[in-house]
């Protein structure tokens, strides 16, 4: 990267840290104020740290792969400009992923992304194999485009759920996001998500039974 | 079933929902795992419904692969902020002298409108109601529409950069 400014590339561990032994690793809190205050590196670290859960939270709501990391970096260019205004009140984590969240509706809605014709019968062979995979322990087949596929029949699948409910299911059964994460970044309290989700991982086994358990 | 008979068969199981979402994400206390296992043992639909979440979860789980940002991916966003942040400096040293000649030009602008404004009352002073002089319109537009419009903030420019980055796919 030619293009990058030094200061840019110069090592997060340059960051000044107050009140701490320079050993130790500058906390978010303590970078989030370095940030504030304009300094790049901090602000460096910050994306470093927190670009692999971004990305989970992106590749949760989107379905194609190709624009997770074009909305992720979206998601870090808002939260440069609006970091004076975080106020700390929440978890930095909490307030980036809510940003995510929106970023990934904002995007949905500008490119007006068609549901895939859910409806349409699965083939044979496609019924095969997502009842291979439910049946035993693999990963999904082999190869990526076993895999791809895999992902494609569930996502036609998962098409008669609300998008929120959707996403809440991916988040935590694929990514890993506990239902207070869940909570937080959609403005819905544990409770709630908790039961939504339980009611939505209903309807997805039904609609399974129903499309794919009707053909064997 | 119908989704409807299922919620009547469920009446009474709904207090269930929340904890028969933690009983299969194993994140249940063990005292309330307790309750909730005695219920399981008397009740079919609790027990079909956690068969369901099960089923569910491994259907999910092939969006688990996780998607790696690569090294690269900070590198990257780093580098937008820069060219985005090099952009605002140019731009406000683009508008800056703008912004000063259009000061200047509505400060002389306003300084005419006040000596006309002037001339007119004094020529004016017998008549009541003067009728608005057509050589006074033009000038009031002056304060009416901004001369120029910079850039009120270096966030708002950085956000219609990120936008129009935004945009293109
Ligand atoms: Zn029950």
């Amino acid at each position: 990267m030619d293009n990058v400014p030094k200061y840019v590339a110069a090592s997060a561990t340059a960051v000044a840290m107050t009140a701490r032994p320079r050993t130790a690793k500058p906390d978010d809190r303590e970078l989030v104020r370095a940030a504030q205050k304009g300094e790049v590196v901090a602000f460096e670290e910050l994306v470093r740290r927190h670009q692999q859960r971004v990305m989970a939270v992106v590749g949760g709501v989107l379905r194609r792969r190709e624009d997770i990391e074009d909305v992720a970096q979206q998601v870090f260019m808002k939260a440069y400009v609006s970091i004076g205004r975080f106020d700390m009140r929440s978890a930095f984590s909490t307030w980036l992923y809510k940003i995510a969240v929106n970023e990934c509706w904002d995007y949905l809605r500008k490119k007006k992304v068609r549901p895939l014709s859910y409806e349409a019968d699965l083939s044979e062979e496609q019924v095969r194999h997502v009842e291979q995979f439910v049946s035993t322990d693999s990963h999904g087949g082999g190869n990526p485009s076993d895999r791809a596929e895999l992902r494609e029949i569930v996502e036609r699948l998962l098409g008669e759920l609300s998008e929120e409910d959707r996403v809440m299911l991916v988040l935590k059964e694929a990514q890993g996001f506990a239902v207070e994460e869940i909570g937080r970044m959609l403005n819905l309290n544990v409770n709630t998500v908790k039961v939504r989700l339980f009611r939505a991982r209903r309807k997805l086994a039904k609609t399974y039974r129903r499309r794919v358990g009707a053909h064997s | 079933m119908s989704e409807q008979q299922e919620q009547k068969k469920m009446a009474g199981c709904e207090k269930f929902e929340a904890a028969l979402e933690d009983y299969a994400s194993g994140e249940l206390p063990r005292r309330d795992a307790k309750r909730l296992t005695v219920h399981l043992e008397s009740c079919h639909e609790c027990r079909e419904a956690l068969e369901d979440a099960r089923l569910s979860a491994r259907l999910v789980a092939v969006f688990s692969e996780a998607v790696d940002p690569g090294p690269g991916f900070t590198q990257r966003v780093m580098a937008q902020i820069h060219v985005a942040e090099h952009w605002v400096r140019e731009q406000r040293s683009f508008w800056r002298p703008i912004e000063a000649w259009s000061w200047r030009l509505a400060l002389s602008a306003s300084l005419a409108l006040a000596l006309l404004f002037s001339y007119g009352l004094r020529s004016n002073a017998p008549s009541a109601a003067p009728e608005p002089s057509g050589v006074l319109v033009p000038q009031t537009d002056a304060f009416a529409v901004p001369i120029s419009a910079p850039p009120s903030t270096g966030d708002e420019v950085l956000m219609a950069i990120a936008e129009k980055h935004h945009e293109r796919y």
